[in-house]
């Protein structure tokens, strides 16, 4: 347990040997997560939880991490605090104690504290507490073997005996100690409440704190004054817009450079002729239609494919998509999604976003959720419990299964249309805002103010970035090639069997009346649903124009969010998740149907 | 403390936190409002020093410092809290 980043998950991360994302935000776990820890040859069971600021939810992550602790009221508790911010720590800390809890305090960040010239008597403490307490650097695994000695013997002392204990360090007098009822009441400390308020124990907490924290001089570093100026509206904006700048330019040059310079070369020129040449049966059997090249009919003569991204087999397109372009292109967006959590820099963007995503109903938390669905939009969605009230969690969930494109997506639109990829981007942002903006007038309910903490930068462990690259890449890959896979094998047989030509004729009225695309658009749309980047590629293959391609994509996008993304919001969404889809149908027909509109307007076919 | 005993004592000024300007320090006097326990949590509470950092434009958040601890409130909040400048 512990507050919001002060570094619950690489502490569990350390002890179990586990893998649990871990960021320089608050905010980053919203789930719990069990691990087991090999200690003197027992398994103990380690528990991960969200950051929680009290023992009042105030959002559904911190309810996840309350509803544990009730569920285990013998849990040995690891309290972790920020060293640096002792005084909120120890509040919570006594909150604990007070609920009869036995836990050991980690005090983190003990670097943190140091550099800052902030000095915790851990020793004076451990005693005024009667707690064990151990200074840790988390991400070093500094004194965390200490810390598992320790958690055995972790006490329960009771804010009773807190409050014999600071009587005995000569500290609760009746004067000094201003809030506290027993030397108010004249008792004495043992006959203290067994419950405080809130007052009562910030007095305690003050007490405590005095006695055990030297602050030494404080000289500003030059990582506080870029952490100023990144926030400061005259110069972080600015820099806001180079940081995402250069985060698209890196994600497109490098996705692209890997994708055309390689991968389009070894899979065109020997990966689809080799399997032309060997694959059993040849063209013309069903499988070999399946797993490796459909053909087209040209001039009525079946004429094989040239490239994989036409011949829509298992084994040709569909490893083509997702290892040569797509996994390039997410390799390159999870590492620089990693730098930008661990240095820090999100909730400084969440601040400079604030003014902006308030017109819309959220506050700047808002970022965390929209950034991380441009990776997938399944932990984006997950995200969105750290947001406060049901609205926000709703208009948030909405706007970002309709409009925000997962980086699979964004990686074959630009291998398709590498020119539009850009417009097709802004055309969904302003979607995303204008579309909040209605949400926030037609959804009852409020959106509360920002209150969050600004971390200081950090500098990233190259051992925590690459674990958490590692991690989400396998995790893409476990969920995308069988998914491509099915996808394919379901499209292709249908197609086989007339199904979708069928389907294409019904719908043809809507396709090609109301959004002036091809009616063969309904294939891909079918192929949507379980991944978009599949859906995308097979657009490409459908003769069309340019502008009606543009039209085609924005649709896919905006269409039925992926599976994945399907179940998240049904498990976060609830009922509300219905609503959504209601959303997700008029914005389909309205924001598609106006693009066509512009089209017209503009002209072009 | 109510506000207006305090302004009756007359100790400095008594500004909104909104109001105070980048770098500008005071001390808090005063946190009104439904969420102070949610300020309070976070160790922004009554006799605390405080420092503004940054304000953003169009009505924006405010970014302070308490205990070298960098906070952002929105500017509802800010309002509420009252800060006495020496």
């Amino acid at each position: 347990m512990g507050h919001p980043n002060v570094g619950k998950s690489v502490i569990f991360n350390r002890l179990t040997g586990a893998d649990v994302i871990s960021s320089n935000y608050p905010g980053t776990t919203v789930d719990y997560k069990k691990g087991l820890m090999r200690h003197k040859g027992t398994d103990i069971e380690v528990i991960d939880v969200p950051g929680t600021f009290s023992l009042e939810p105030r959002d559904k992550a911190e309810g996840v991490a309350l509803t544990m602790l009730k569920d285990n009221p013998q849990a040995r508790i690891i309290c972790v605090i920020d060293a640096s911010k002792l005084e909120r720590g120890l509040y919570l800390a006594l909150d604990l104690i007070e609920q009869g809890h036995p836990l050991v305090l980690a005090l983190n960040m003990w670097d943190i504290a140091h550099d800052k010239n902030i000095n915790v008597d851990a020793e004076k403490l451990s005693s005024l507490l009667g707690v064990p307490v151990i200074p840790t650097v988390a991400v070093s695994a500094e004194g965390l073997s200490l810390l598992m000695d320790t958690l055995l013997d972790a006490g329960t002392p009771g804010i009773a005996e807190v409050g014999k204990r600071l009587r005995l360090a000569g500290l609760m007098t009746s004067q000094a100690c201003e809030g506290c009822r027993g030397c108010l009441l004249g008792k004495a400390c043992g006959e203290i409440p067994e419950h405080l308020t809130s007052d009562e124990r910030w007095a305690m907490v003050e007490q405590i704190a005095q006695r055990t924290v030297t602050v030494g001089h404080y000289r500003h570093t030059l990582k506080d004054a870029i952490g100023d100026y990144t926030v400061k509206p005259l110069t972080g904006t600015p820099f806001a817009i180079a940081v995402l700048y250069a985060f698209w330019s890196i994600f497109s040059t490098f996705s692209g450079l890997i994708t055309d310079g390689f991968m389009v070369k070894a899979f065109d020129l020997y990966w689809l002729p080799w399997l032309q040449e060997w694959f059993p049966g040849g063209p013309g059997t069903w499988i070999y239609g399946v797993m490796v090249d459909l053909g087209h009919v040209k001039d009525g003569v079946w004429t094989a494919s040239t490239t994989c991204l036409e011949s829509f087999g298992v084994l040709t397109s569909g490893l083509y998509l997702e290892i040569g372009v797509v996994l390039p292109a997410v390799f390159i967006f999870y590492i620089m999604l990693a730098l930008l959590e661990d240095v820090g820099y999100l909730p400084r963007l969440a601040v400079l976003m604030d003014t902006f995503l308030h017109k819309i109903g959220l506050h700047g938390y808002a970022v965390v959720p929209t950034i991380l669905s441009l990776g997938c939009n399944v932990p984006g969605v997950e995200a969105t419990r750290i947001l406060e009230t049901k609205k926000q969690r709703f208009v948030m969930m909405t706007i970002l299964a309709i409009f925000i494109p997962c980086g699979a997506q964004i990686a074959i639109m630009h291998d398709v249309i590498p020119r539009y990829t850009g417009f097709v981007m802004a055309y969904l942002f302003l979607g995303y805002f204008v579309f909040g903006f209605l949400l926030n007038r037609v959804i009852p309910g409020t959106t509360p103010d920002i209150i969050m903490d600004v971390p200081v930068y950090q500098r990233p462990i190259m051992r925590d970035v690459r674990r958490k690259v590692a991690m989400r890449t396998k995790s893409f890959l476990k969920d995308a090639i069988p998914y491509v896979t099915l996808g394919i094998l379901i499209v292709n047989i249908l197609y086989s069997q007339g199904a979708i030509d069928a389907l294409a004729k019904a719908s043809a009225p809507v396709f090609e009346g109301w959004f002036g695309v091809p009616r063969q658009t309904a294939g891909p749309l079918l192929a949507a649903f379980l991944r978009k980047d599949l859906a995308i590629a097979q657009l490409s293959a459908i003769p069309m124009t340019e502008y009606q391609l543009i039209t085609a994509i924005v649709l896919v996008s905006i269409y039925f969010p992926c599976i994945g993304t399907f179940f998240m919001m049904l498990k976060e969404g609830g009922k509300a998740f219905f609503g959504s889809l209601i959303v997700l149908i008029c914005v389909a027909f309205t924001w598609v149907g106006l693009l066509r509109l512009v089209w017209n307007i503009m002209g072009v076919q | 403390m109510r506000l207006s005993h305090i302004r009756k004592k007359g100790i400095g000024m008594i500004k909104d936190l909104y109001e105070l300007a980048p770098d500008e320090q005071g001390v808090i006097v005063a946190i009104e409002g439904g969420r102070r326990h949610h300020l309070t949590d976070l160790g922004l509470r009554v006799g605390k020093r405080i420092k503004m950092v940054t304000r953003q434009p169009f009505k924006g958040p405010v970014v302070v410092q308490v205990d070298q601890v960098t906070l952002s409130l929105g500017k509802g909040l800010a309002l509420k809290i009252k800060v006495e400048v020496a």
